[in-house]
């Protein structure tokens, strides 16, 4: 773990989390404390749960024991609600939606009204010139 | 010692462990056995059993009690087979009800209109719907997932209008085909023989379960759940999933069309309604699913509680106490088909797994309880 | 009753075609513009990902869902004033259930322009196959028989279908 402790909520929390897939267990009781306001990582061998962690955060795994998530409990709570919460997900492979757009996959991630387009373009030219392209088609996509 | 040397000496393979709970083998071959023994003899039972049976009149080798049981294993022999594309290989076809189908009306053809000997007949319609099976599949199994179950259905579909339209005057059309039983030996003849006919379609069931638990023990069974995980995967190892795919899909279509012709002796007609419409293939659906999906025990316990309720409540619904029930009981009590279908809603929502999902629920239940 | 030069058209017929095309371009512009035909069709791909977007799939198929039964609903209704003169029963949806299957197919998975095109595809095969050479003794069903050939064909040349992209 990286970066001093802050007095306030860690940003994540969890207590014993077990977690299995199609019946094998991968996640035996992992504690993880995470201090807000820093960069922490994760690392370890393949195969050893670093990513089945993280989607056991999210929900997307089912699992057991307590997560707390920038200061709520958040045990059985659906993905959407958990992500709403402040969280942004880049999977390994990317996944991005191949055959939207590019600007369809940017509506997608709009989190209300007022989003900032403006600000992603500047960060990323690119994308404004690639706006129609079909995602899949990008470089870096699969397919 | 070498680093490595000590750190392999720690490691010993853990030895084969059943999954917890489970039974062992001749525990459950034990049961099986008993099951059988129980059915084989059940043509001299004649005591009655109050509730199980629809009449309290009813005594239970009565001929139609029999009858019934016999229709039952029938169409357990129908749903192993189906387990096998369904359960283990993970194709949802909607069109094996094409295969029962074919079995039932060329054998009923072969003898009825152009009056063929039995063996002859049973060759003809085993050979055809091989055929019909190898070509539908091939042509079937280019696609994959709900378009396979999209074709499958549109092709089963195409079977029932073609029956239902009578061509030639060889299927009847909607009023069916009376199998004629003149070149059909006698002990499978009359009423006399409902016995033999229940003892025939109890072997049918359990030649069934044996050749399905032989093809799925082999290596191509193997191939077939690797395929049901996936598709990518296996062919990664080098293997061409088409093959093994168009096996099962050919092996339950073989199995169906055994089970038409079975069926055919036992009930002496053929309808395209109660042997070709997409209510069969769906009921088939419902029983393995019901029972457990691939497990073939599964399919088995499925079709045999579904046909029989499907039979004991029209039963029941003919009985005088029937009348006095209240409407709101009554209506959806006599539609035996509503029943089941809300039973299977509830059994997708709340145990997928059918029944064997449910004992093997209950017995890792147990076996965590009792002591891990 | 219409007529158009000299052949009289049933208003019926003239409504149902009318409908279709406007339920297409509906359905279109839903699915393309709209942010919950975005959802939709990312969802499609990539279920887990549109969750982890903050979003609530699980409404969107519902509404999908909706969608696909009031479409029926309006099919089985043209359908019973055009084919069946408003005499309805349950089994008309059957055999109406079955080309539509087979038209998804033929179309391609996933594309409603596919779709369109093999519908019109499907729907003149089986009436010119059953006007022309159904009339004959035990041919009454060739027309549907048709149908069925053009599916086998399509899946043996093509099997993702016309217009199809389905992964």
């Amino acid at each position: 773990m990286t970066g001093p402790s802050t007095a306030t909520h860690p940003a994540i929390e969890t207590a014993d989390l077990v977690a299995s897939i199609s019946g094998s267990r991968i996640l035996h009781g992992v504690d993880l404390h995470v201090p807000s306001g820093g960069v922490t990582a994760v690392l370890g061998r393949n195969g050893v749960g670093k990513t089945t962690t993280l989607r056991a955060l999210l929900g997307l795994v089912p699992s057991t024991g307590r997560i707390r998530v920038l200061g709520h409990d958040v045990s059985g709570w659906p993905v959407h609600r958990i992500v709403r919460l402040g969280v942004g997900y880049v999977p390994e492979d990317r996944e991005v939606f191949a055959r939207l757009t590019v600007r369809e996959n940017l509506r997608l991630a709009e989190l209300g009204p007022g989003s900032r387009y403006e600000a992603v373009y500047e960060l990323f030219p690119e994308l404004r010139q690639r706006a129609g392209q079909l995602a899949g088609t990008l470089s870096g996509s699969p397919g | 010692m070498t680093q490595l040397a000590r750190l392999t000496a720690r490691y010993r393979p853990a030895p084969p462990r059943t999954p917890e709970g489970a039974p062992r083998r001749w525990v459950s071959l034990a049961v099986a056995g008993a099951v059988l023994v129980i059915f084989a003899v059940l043509p001299f039972c004649g005591f009655s059993l109050p509730w199980v049976l629809p009449s309290s009149v009813d005594i239970v080798n009565s001929t139609g009690t029999l009858s019934v049981l016999a229709l039952c294993f029938v169409f357990a022999g129908v749903a192993v087979g189906f387990d096998v594309l369904f359960g283990y290989t993970g194709l949802l076809s909607f069109g094996q009800v094409l295969y029962f189908a074919a079995g039932v009306y060329l054998l009923d053809i072969a003898l009825s209109v152009w009056h063929w000997a039995l063996i002859p007949a049973i060759g003809l319609t085993l050979a055809a719907s091989l055929l019909l099976a190898l070509f539908l599949g091939a042509i079937s199994l280019r696609t994959s997932g709900i378009a396979f179950a999209m074709v499958t259905l549109a092709f089963a579909q195409a079977g029932y209008y073609l029956i239902e339209d009578n061509p030639h005057q060889l299927t009847g059309g909607d009023t069916g085909l009376v199998m004629s039983t003149s070149r059909i030996p006698a002990m499978f003849v009359g009423v006399v023989s409902t016995r033999n006919l229940y003892w025939l379609a109890l072997v049918f069931c359990v030649v069934a379960y044996a050749v399905t638990r032989l093809a799925v023990g082999s290596v191509t069974g193997q191939v077939w759940l690797a395929i049901r995980e996936s598709e990518q995967r296996v062919e990664v190892l080098g293997l061409r999933p088409f093959g093994f795919k168009l096996a099962s899909f050919v092996l339950s279509s073989l199995v169906a069309t055994v089970g038409g012709m079975v069926y055919l002796l036992v009930v002496g007609t053929a309808a395209p309604s109660s042997v070709a419409s997409t209510t069969v293939t769906v009921s088939v659906l419902v029983m393995v699913v019901l029972g457990g999906a691939g497990t073939l025990w599964g399919a088995v316990v499925g079709a045999v509680v579904y046909v029989y309720l499907q039979q004991y409540l029209l039963k029941v619904a003919a009985e005088p106490s029937f009348a006095s029930l209240p409407a709101v009981l009554r209506t959806p009590l006599s539609q035996p088909d509503f029943l089941l279908g809300v039973i299977f809603i509830l059994f997708i929502l709340f145990a997928p797994g059918g029944i064997a999902g449910l004992l093997g629920r209950a017995r890792a239940g147990r076996a965590s309880r009792g002591g891990s | 009753m219409t007529t158009a030069g000299s052949e009289k058209i049933p208003n019926g017929d003239l409504v149902a075609l009318g409908t279709g095309l406007v339920l297409l371009a509906g359905l279109t512009w839903f699915l393309r513009r709209t942010r919950y035909g975005i959802i939709i069709r990312a969802g499609a791909e990539n279920r887990d990902m549109v969750r982890a977007l903050g979003i609530d799939v699980g409404r969107a198929f519902t509404l999908v869902f909706m969608i696909g039964g009031a479409a029926a609903g309006l099919a089985g209704l043209l359908n019973s004033v055009v084919f069946y003169s408003s005499l309805i029963d349950p089994s008309q949806g059957d055999q109406l259930l079955i080309f539509a299957f087979i038209v998804v197919v033929i179309g391609g998975l996933g594309s409603l322009t596919g779709s369109a095109i093999a519908a019109l595809l499907v729907g003149l095969v089986q009436v010119y196959v059953t006007f022309y050479v159904g009339s004959g003794a035990g041919l009454a069903q060739i027309g549907n028989l048709s149908v069925a050939l053009v599916l086998a064909v399509v899946l043996l040349v093509r099997p993702k279908g016309l217009l199809g992209k389905a992964a």
